[in-house]
């Protein structure tokens, strides 16, 4: 359309290269776009704008044709929670931890996680340091029910006499990370693991495959994959699931199970950008450390009272 | 005239053109629309695209999960919670040992009324459950307090002597006469004996007294 019939008779023949003619169109070797004129330009536009005008339109009538029923009411007290004003940090102390494994108790109770040491968001290690720096682990059913009069390494001392005699005993609760720079959610090839605004990492049960990445990946083993049974967290098996720092308890501005059922508190938890918080305060008055530091995840969970532990 | 009559064929003609172009513009647009709509539509809906953008209801998913524990106990039974704060129980709270309670009433808004006083079935603590935390045990700090159950008044449940929620001990009294050449305890002390054993005491077998009732002053 335009200016057919018009065709130009004066200086029809090709022009020479170089010369004056279009040395633009000539010189982009066809790498450029042909010339537009204004009329073009305007063409163009005049489709364009009312297309994304339109496309909105249609956008938001599909949208409100395939909306679902809409979302239960929201309890008033998780509505008004803003996940942008916390940091969540948890402290662990180690020193005051007696392995009564109640923490774990509560954690499978609060969140309808399997009851069997296998399958658990959280459990409570015993740590023997035998002299010569070698540490055993002892944590039968996740130390769900408590621990015995004597760690594994003081019935059946491993390896050579000597070295196994065992310095120092102490409980090592263990709980996901919630690492800022968390490798779970950086293998998840489905997206479906991700990390709120307040710093709690979530798994989204209905995009989980279940190809157990995440697992592999944590380097803290606080991942496991839902059996099929009747204790399913999210009503779902055969997808990961792990430690949410009690979602539904902080939103509503109450603790995590296992830190409101310690009985000597072993488990603090708490907001790190409030200096008046617990985890604050025994951050900034005791020496703490993270743990496998040396992978920089940078952890939310800190432990105080392992100096005995050797570097891993 | 004749000017105007071609000034007017003119904007006929402009108007059919630009009528013809409206008519092919509409329909580009109508295509353009649909297909910008589409994609976008395939991409905001679940299995359209992968990506962290769609978290938002999922995390409402989570955080809309009813707590099992309970808390604020005390707003009814104070008086359980004034003994249990004012005891070395302190800092073990009510579901420590009762198990969680966010179904009890009043517990949480959507478990009934605080005025209700249905039943709820509440874990009677045993003795399995105090040695969770008070077993003998390595890695226990030293301050804890433990004990051996086989040698710390066995046989005996543990709130026979442990109130609760005071946590405030009464030894059983020690036997202060001899014992050789006597009969039975339970011929003496029984209900209606010579002496007779506190209402409320249960009756148990002859052999077991002495692992409460320790021997002192001599005894055998």
């Amino acid at each position: 359309m335009g200016a057919d019939g018009r065709a130009p008779v004066v200086g029809s023949a090709t022009p020479e290269p170089g010369t004056a003619g279009h040395p633009a169109s000539d010189q982009a070797a066809g790498f450029a776009l042909p010339p537009i004129s204004r009329r073009q330009l305007l063409q163009v536009a005049a489709v364009a704008a009312p297309s994304l005008v339109g496309s909105t339109l249609l956008f938001e009538w599909l949208s409100r044709l395939t909306a679902g029923p809409p979302s239960p009411p929201i309890d008033p007290v998780v509505a008004r929670y803003d996940p942008t004003a916390h940091r969540w940090g948890f402290v662990v102390d180690a020193a005051a931890c007696i392995g009564c494994g109640q923490c774990v108790v509560a954690c499978k109770q609060e969140n309808d996680v399997p009851l069997d040491g296998e399958h658990t968001r959280t459990w409570v290690e015993r740590h023997s340091v035998a002299v010569d720096g070698t540490v055993t682990v002892d944590a039968p059913e996740a130390g769900a029910h408590g621990f015995p009069a004597l760690a594994e390494a003081a019935v059946a001392p491993a390896g050579d006499e000597a070295g196994s005699a065992i310095r120092e005993t102490y409980f090592v609760p263990h709980l996901c990370m919630q690492c800022e720079e968390s490798p779970c959610t950086q293998v998840c090839p489905v997206g479906a693991t991700y990390r709120t605004p307040d710093g709690v990492i979530l798994v989204d049960e209905q995009r989980c495959i279940g190809c157990g990445f995440c697992i592999l990946a944590c380097p803290y083993g606080a991942r496991y994959l839902v059996p099929a049974g009747e204790r399913t967290p999210k009503g779902v098996a055969g997808v990961a699931d792990k430690c949410t720092f009690c979602y539904h308890r902080i939103t509503r501005g109450r603790n995590p199970a296992c830190v409101d059922i310690c009985p000597v508190g072993a488990r603090r938890f708490g907001d790190l950008d409030d200096p008046q918080s617990d985890v604050s305060r025994l951050l900034r008055e005791r020496p703490s450390k993270v743990l496998r530091a040396g992978l920089g995840t940078r952890p939310r969970v800190h432990y105080l009272g392992l100096e005995a532990e050797p570097e891993a | 005239m004749a000017g105007l009559r071609a000034e007017l064929g003119r904007l006929v003609r402009a108007a059919g053109r630009l009528g013809r172009l409206g008519l092919k513009g509409g329909i580009l647009v109508v295509i353009l629309s649909t297909v910008l709509a589409t994609g976008a539509f395939a991409a905001s809906t679940f299995y359209g695209q992968y990506s962290g953008a769609q978290a938002e209801p999922n995390t409402r998913s989570w955080a809309l999960r009813t707590p099992s524990y309970a808390h604020g106990c005390g707003d009814c039974h104070a008086k359980e919670t004034v003994a249990q704060a004012a005891g070395k129980h302190a800092s073990v709270t009510c579901e420590v040992c009762h198990g969680a309670m966010g179904g009890h009433p009043g517990a949480t808004p959507s478990a009934g009324s605080a005025t209700a006083s249905a039943a709820v079935p509440m874990p009677s603590p045993n003795a399995d459950l105090c040695i969770t935390c008070h077993l003998t045990a390595a890695g226990r700090p030293a301050a804890l307090p433990q004990i051996d159950p086989p040698t710390h008044y066995r046989g005996a449940s543990c709130v026979r002597c442990h109130d609760p929620h005071a946590i405030v001990a009464v030894a059983p009294p020690d036997v202060t006469h001899p014992l050789e050449r006597l009969p039975a305890c339970t011929t003496c002390h029984a209900p209606n004996g010579l002496k007779k054993i506190p209402t409320g005491h249960e009756l148990v077998a002859d052999g077991v007294c002495l692992t409460c009732h320790r021997v002192a002053n001599g005894g055998r």
